[in-house]
């Protein structure tokens, strides 16, 4: 009799434990997911025409007038940027802007190129222009402080370009003005990386 | 009186026997009606976000996997009657080095080999820190083809490495 109690209740411990260790049946296992986001730092420049174009004064009307400047102006060109950076190696990017080496505005006159405020189709850290400078075979800070941020692309977005050529108001520049002088530059703007 | 304490020390006797049993018999009882649980993963997702390539862009805001690009599986030991072993996925990530912008997805995208059911986790759900069900099934299943997706990439994000670990578990029901 006392066996059969000792069996019993041995089977049913048997039965509960067997049920409990099913109920806790698990296994875990895993893999990585890596996702690389590189660095960027690109521009270029975007019009709805052509990145080409002429500023030249209009002859006067009246003999004994000067050449009229008002209207060597272009507003057609618009600066474009992606950037990325890096808290550590570096936190904010600059654009430069030149004349590329071998060329030269023609003597008496200066060009001066400007940019506007992004036009904030974009997103993130804009940079801001410096103003109006005067362009050389000198490279020179245009944009400043670019963080991460993209302006939008193509032309209408990032920030409008305004060229003027001028003459040099120093004495005697008009004397070197020379008509035989017409000449083609290239203009380069450059994204620290 | 010396009868019943006898009488006693054969019953712990007996239960002593039979606890031993209890052990080995409950060992091989596990193996044979409940067997164990199998999970196998294989694969990975290593992805480089290709470079822009028109300035002012912003990256694209999603980048999908392979639509088999890791596979899971389910089995339960030979000894088992497979046609009990009803099961659970579950799914959660345990950040490596990651961006709260960042959002990783999940979707099981073929049926993998097996019998029995298996149904869930067919449309794309968010992996989060947090353990979630993700998908069930009957029987043992092999190869479970798995696409995954990250959203939320932007030149707003700093430019790296981003890696975090995707952790399954089976469950059996």
């Amino acid at each position: 009799m006392n066996n059969f109690f000792a069996n019993t209740f041995c089977i049913l411990l048997l039965i509960c434990s067997t049920l409990s260790l099913r109920a806790q049946d698990n296994a875990t296992d895993a893999h990585e997911v890596s996702i690389k986001i590189p660095e960027v730092a690109i521009l270029d420049i975007e019009s709805t025409s052509s990145t080409s174009f002429t500023l030249a004064p209009e002859k006067p009307t009246e003999a004994g007038l000067a050449l009229d400047f008002s209207q060597a102006k272009n507003t057609d060109l618009w600066l474009n940027y992606s950037s990325i950076v890096g808290s550590t190696t570096q936190s904010e990017r600059t654009i430069d802007v030149k004349i590329q080496d071998g060329s030269t505005v023609p003597e008496g006159l200066l060009l001066k190129v400007s940019a506007a405020a992004d036009e904030g189709n974009g997103d993130g850290v804009m940079g801001t222009p410096v103003g109006e400078i005067t362009l050389s075979n000198t490279a020179q800070d245009f944009i400043k402080g670019i963080g991460s941020c993209y302006t939008g692309s193509p032309a209408n977005n990032g920030h409008q370009l305004t060229y003027v050529l001028e003459l040099n108001s120093a004495d005697g520049s008009y004397g070197k003005i020379d008509f035989d002088e017409s000449t083609s530059l290239k203009i380069v703007y450059t994204i620290t990386e | 009186m010396i009868e019943k304490f006898k009488s006693y020390i054969k019953l712990g006797s007996s239960i002593l026997q039979n606890c031993l049993l209890l052990v080995i018999g409950n060992l091989g009882l596990i193996g044979i009606l409940s067997g164990q649980a199998f999970i196998n993963v294989e694969g990975n997702w290593n992805y480089a976000i290709s470079p822009i390539v028109e300035a002012g862009n912003d990256f694209s805001y999603e980048y999908t996997s392979n639509p088999a690009q890791v596979y899971l599986s389910a089995t339960t030991s030979k000894g088992k009657g497979n046609g009990n072993f009803r099961w659970s996925f579950s799914i959660h990530k345990e950040d490596i080095f990651w961006d709260a912008a960042l959002q990783l997805f999940v979707k099981r995208t073929g049926n993998g080999n097996g019998g029995g059911f298996i149904q869930g986790g067919t449309a794309f759900q968010e992996i989060s820190n947090n353990d979630n069900f993700f998908f069930s099934g009957k029987k043992s299943r092999a190869d479970i083809p798995l696409q995954f997706q990250i959203q939320g990439v932007s030149v707003l994000i700093p430019s790296g490495n981003y890696a975090t670990s995707v952790v399954y578990t089976l469950r059996e029901e």
